[in-house]
């Protein structure tokens, strides 16, 4: 996944030499990935096409929600009262970004700590069997679903915040919170460990000969070399979690003011989008203020993507 | 999602379906098809009419029905209908889109204005009408709520029971979500129209997960549409005023009109409405039309 698929390319036996028995298979050097594709070749250039699909999609993507977004009156987007009904709307996006600060900021909490360790343990300490078993119950929880989660967290999590918490509803920061923390741990453990097992064994193992212990090695040579892949993988679940919008809707309560405390229900950015935008006509302020409220999101996240993608880069190519 | 053009039909695909449809109708027998329209509408018999219904999520379901029992008795009249809500079809129906605008609200002054500007008038005919249910716990001993009272509890001010006259109970309230037409009656009739409130509650994506809290929790109350009511939640009877009579939610009550948490449903046209959309909405006001309205979860008008 780090790595360039290239090396692995070409230790597997290809296909039968395309220039008869006599042309050297496999070429030597890497093949060109980079530059021109030589004129005529159909395939190339359509996979030239393709490459350029996603930019040019995501280019579209941004100038489509900055043009919704209108101009002008963005100082009243810092406001602290977010009010899109009646004859008096106010449109202050203070409560709902607090709403994702709390609960991205709580599934963060819980997911980095416990994410760490798990990877930790799939890579230098579980034993074979049992390893690989979490490795693939993580990639199936990676692959539920998030109004799945959604579910769980009102039907299960909610409840438990309100009873063992004390929280009044069962819709919460908190719930909320756990809830993305499940969603999040998955990918970002299996990313930990990507991460971790990249370190070079000669550095594990001068570690060991140099007498010291397991957990001094784990702490001290492993985990600081990957560090930067794995503070990528948090970036990753924080843009991750920012973006969530299903179960944000089905366990944070939806309540749009700013919280006293985790355990009151709260709304997000996401899910203030997902609930308001049916009812928003198009140039009207409050379909603006939805837009810049989605543009502030995709910015973050697009941030959030390059700097994870950099670190971990940095991790991959140390290797 | 809410630009007012997205909900409109591509016209070249419907017609080109419905004149397919027409043509296997001519072929199969003319007889009985030709008489009917003969006797319903001549006019329309060389050109098929066609009438775009468009706006409100509450009228979406009652509107399809009377369009497919319209479309039985008059082969010769297709009608189409979209939701989106009850402002995208005003909208559309100002732009010239739509035919007939489905809303669960009287039209703006701002939109009337426009409609002016436009050189008609937006005029509205009630068409049916539509209830929502207060409902608590059915261990729950409270009985009736004023509007007074729902204010306060659906703005997030009642925090136990004991404030509305109840037991020491911590009060749970759950709405609707925004674009919920449950959730404007409730909050045009408690909070009065163009009142902003009702959002400092839980909000709940849905009347079915709406009925689900209400019936796990003993300090939950809520909001339905009549058609969601079961035995695991109990409504409680509204007073319109406080210290007014409360008046619970019971067919005569409904039907009279003495239960305050109703509202009339419109059906906008460009001007009176003329031809088609004239025919269609003498339909919809016929008793038949009303008799299908009250057999799907709506008041008559």
């Amino acid at each position: 996944m780090v790595r360039s698929p290239v090396p692995s390319r070409r230790t597997r036996p290809g296909p039968p030499p395309p220039g008869g028995p006599g042309a050297a298979w496999p070429p030597p050097g890497p093949p060109p990935l980079r530059g021109e594709p030589p004129p005529g070749r159909w395939p190339d250039r359509c996979i030239l096409l393709a490459g350029l699909l996603a930019p040019a999609i995501l280019a579209a993507v941004v100038l489509f929600v900055l043009l919704q977004a209108g101009s002008g009156g963005w100082a009243g987007l810092w406001g602290r009262e977010w009010q899109p009904l009646g004859d008096r709307p106010r449109f202050g996006a203070l409560p709902l970004l607090a709403g994702t600060g709390a609960v991205t900021a709580l599934a963060l909490a819980v997911t980095v700590p416990a994410g760490i360790g798990a990877a930790l343990w799939l890579v230098a300490l579980a034993p074979p069997v049992p390893g690989r078993a979490l490795a693939a119950l993580l990639r199936l929880m990676a692959a539920v679903p998030s109004v799945v989660w959604g579910l769980a967290g009102r039907g299960i999590v909610g409840p438990l915040v309100q009873d063992l918490a004390g929280a009044r509803y069962p819709q919460s920061a908190l719930a909320a919170g756990l809830t993305l923390a499940l969603m999040l741990l998955p990918t970002f453990t299996l990313l930990a460990a990507d991460s971790l097992r990249s370190v070079p064994s000669p550095l594990v193992e001068a570690a060991l000969a140099l007498g010291a212990t397991r957990w001094e090695t784990l702490t001290r040579v492993v985990l600081p070399w990957a560090a930067p892949g794995v503070v990528g993988a948090a970036l990753l679940a924080l843009g991750r979690g920012m973006g969530e919008t299903m179960a944000m809707v089905m366990v944070a309560g939806s309540v749009p003011s700013l919280p006293p405390s985790l355990l009151e229900p709260v709304e997000t950015v996401t899910a203030a989008i997902a609930w308001e935008m049916g009812e928003a006509l198009a140039g009207q302020p409050h379909y603006q203020a939805l837009y810049r409220l989605a543009l502030g999101l995709l910015v973050a996240s697009l941030a959030l993507s390059a700097a994870a993608a950099r670190l971990r880069r940095a991790v991959a190519v140390r290797g | 999602m809410a630009r007012p053009g997205k909900g409109i039909p591509r016209p070249a695909a419907g017609f080109s379906f419905l004149s397919a449809a027409l043509l296997l109708l001519a072929a199969w027998g003319c007889g009985p098809a030709g008489g009917e329209a003969a006797a319903g509408a001549p006019a329309q018999r060389e050109r098929p009419a066609r009438l775009h219904l468009a706006g409100s999520d509450t009228l979406l379901h009652l509107a399809a029905v009377w369009a497919e029992a319209y479309h039985a008795t008059h082969p010769g009249v297709t009608v189409t209908v979209v939701g989106g809500g009850s402002g995208v079809g005003i909208q559309g129906l100002l732009l010239g889109v739509d035919d007939i605008a489905l809303s669960s609200r009287p039209a703006g002054a701002a939109e009337q204005a426009e409609a002016r500007r436009r050189g008609f008038a937006l005029v509205g005919t009630p068409v049916a009408r539509d209830a929502v249910v207060v409902v608590v716990h059915p261990s729950n001993p409270v009985v009736s709520l004023s509007r007074g009272q729902l204010r306060r509890i659906f703005s997030g001010e009642v925090q136990n029971w004991r404030e509305v006259g109840g037991p020491d109970l911590p009060l749970l309230a759950f709405s609707r979500g925004f674009s919920s037409g449950t959730g404007q009656i409730f909050r045009e009739v408690v909070f009065g129209p163009g009142e902003a409130g009702g959002d400092g509650v839980v909000q709940v994506p849905g009347s079915a997960l709406l009925h689900d809290e209400v019936a796990r929790q003993r300090g939950a109350v809520g909001y339905l549409g009549l058609a969601y009511l079961t035995p695991r939640v109990r409504p409680v009877a509204v007073a319109a005023r406080d210290g007014g009579p409360a008046v619970a939610p019971t067919p005569a009550n409904l039907l009279t009109g003495r239960y305050p948490l109703t509202r009339p449903l419109w059906f906008y046209t460009r001007g009176e409405p003329q031809g088609a959309a004239a025919d269609f909405i003498r339909f919809v006001l016929s008793p038949q039309g009303q008799r299908i309205a009250t057999e799907h979860g709506y008041l008559p008008r």
